[in-house]
């Protein structure tokens, strides 16, 4: 298939809004729907027929229960990439590996199960020294910012946590995870406390309020100090 | 909305009553900025809908609960890669939670063929859910324009569509079931949702 001349096959088109296509399958036909008009229409039209299906199903009242279930669930959840990231591509992988993440994270003992993830994550990043850096942070838009051994959280994209929840920051070495300060959404700039060194793992996690001593939940954002 | 939860309203959410006039895509814009408020008020909208649907697929209460808290959570998770481009933000939702629905019906290999009820209690709740507040009537709407168009498709593209949708068959398995050659199955199913389509168009 010919992203820019052959439009697609009423077949392809099917098998995509059915969610049968094959990985490959998938990125080719998701290309060329990002640039054909006329397909899209087809594709869209499709889906929407598709999601009027469901009106087909019989009436059925949920338990009264499952709403605040949904939303208990919500709120401790590891939270979205902020929506201004500049590229969605990025933006949603990382959500992935966030999502991932979170699947398996508290199954795992915390304090070690952690250090173990970010240890994967130290060694697959390039080292690099200078007297002020600029680390952007994963799963959050945002950054860490160190100089001489001292650390800011660029914290302005957090979103709001529910009640009784705080972010709280952690410095993440082989010994294991250190407190490093609680915040609030919409806190801007927010100090590290304590030093921090080369190959230390800057996280966040939401906990509740007034903070715990190690983490009980799965890293919303983490940047590794360089 | 009458049949909805009391939100509690805190600073930066979206109340109940602020929801009513927001649409479903300003709705999922809010949940993109971590407003649970928001995700209430789109659960108020469409959780009897995803229920049913899910409730429709995997034939079982506790796998239905499942699978709509999955495709909420899913919305949650995964509101800023909406785009409209792509279709109407319930039309995003549906789909989610088809995919939910009918993941968890093959990966529980509960899968059931024919249209029957599956247990008591059905009537008594579909009565529970005609007679419900007034802002349950655009479901109504829904169901009947869709059960109108539906009779006017040919059987054989009809049952396709049913399959696949509520039963959870892939294509191939389909074609296999059938004895139909795939290309057949998915020319099929596709037609008859064309035909789907515009009827609907024309009703609406
Ligand atoms: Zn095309």
């Amino acid at each position: 298939m010919n992203p820019l001349s052959d439009h697609l096959h009423d077949e392809d088109l099917i098998a995509y809004a059915l969610g049968e296509s094959d990985a490959s399958r998938s990125r080719a036909i998701d290309a060329h729907l990002e640039t054909c008009e006329t397909c899209r229409r087809e594709y869209v039209g499709l889906l929407d027929t598709l999601g009027t299906m469901a009106f087909a199903a019989p009436g059925r009242v949920p338990p009264p229960d499952l709403r605040s279930a949904i939303l208990e669930a919500a709120s401790k959840e590891p939270l979205a990439v902020a929506a201004s990231d500049p590229d969605p591509a990025t933006a949603r992988r990382r959500r992935r590996t966030w999502g991932s993440l979170s699947g398996w994270a508290p199954r795992i003992a915390i304090a070690g199960g952690l250090a173990v993830v970010l240890i994967v994550a130290i060694l697959a990043l390039p080292q690099d020294s200078s007297s002020t850096r600029s680390v952007p942070l994963v799963g959050v838009h945002g950054a860490v910012v160190v100089t001489n051994h001292r650390a800011v959280l660029d914290a302005a994209s957090f979103r709001p946590l529910a009640a009784g929840r705080t972010y709280e920051v952690w410095v993440i070495h082989a010994g294991g995870a250190r407190p490093a300060g609680l915040f609030a959404h919409g806190a801007g700039n927010v100090p590290v406390s304590g030093a921090v060194g080369p190959g230390d793992v800057i996280a966040v996690t939401a906990e509740p309020a007034g903070g715990s001593p190690q983490p009980t939940t799965t890293p919303i954002a983490h940047a590794q100090v360089e | 909305m009458s049949g909805m939860t009391q939100t509690t309203a805190s600073r930066g959410t979206t109340s109940s009553a602020n929801a009513m006039h927001l649409s479903d895509e300003a709705l999922i814009a809010q949940i993109a900025r971590g407003d649970d408020g928001a995700l209430g008020a789109f659960y108020d909208r469409f959780g009897r809908v995803v229920y049913s649907l899910a409730l429709r697929v995997v034939r079982d209460t506790q796998l239905a609960e499942e699978a709509t808290q999955e495709a909420f959570l899913a919305v949650w998770r995964t509101a800023g890669d909406y785009r409209a481009s792509r279709g109407s933000a319930r039309t995003w939702l549906l789909t989610i939670a088809h995919r939910r629905a009918v993941d968890r019906v093959r990966f529980e290999q509960r899968r059931v063929v024919g249209n029957e009820p599956f247990d008591e209690g059905t009537e008594r709740e579909m009565r529970e859910f005609a007679a419900s507040a007034e802002d349950e009537a655009w479901v109504v709407f829904e169901r009947e324009r869709l059960v109108r168009a539906l009779r006017q498709i040919p059987d054989g593209e009809r049952e396709l569509i049913e399959l696949a949708y509520f039963d959870g068959y892939t294509q191939s398995e389909l074609a296999d079931r059938l004895g139909l050659p795939v290309g057949t199955v998915k020319r099929r199913t596709f037609t008859g949702l064309a035909r789907l389509r515009t009827l609907l168009e024309a009703e609406r």
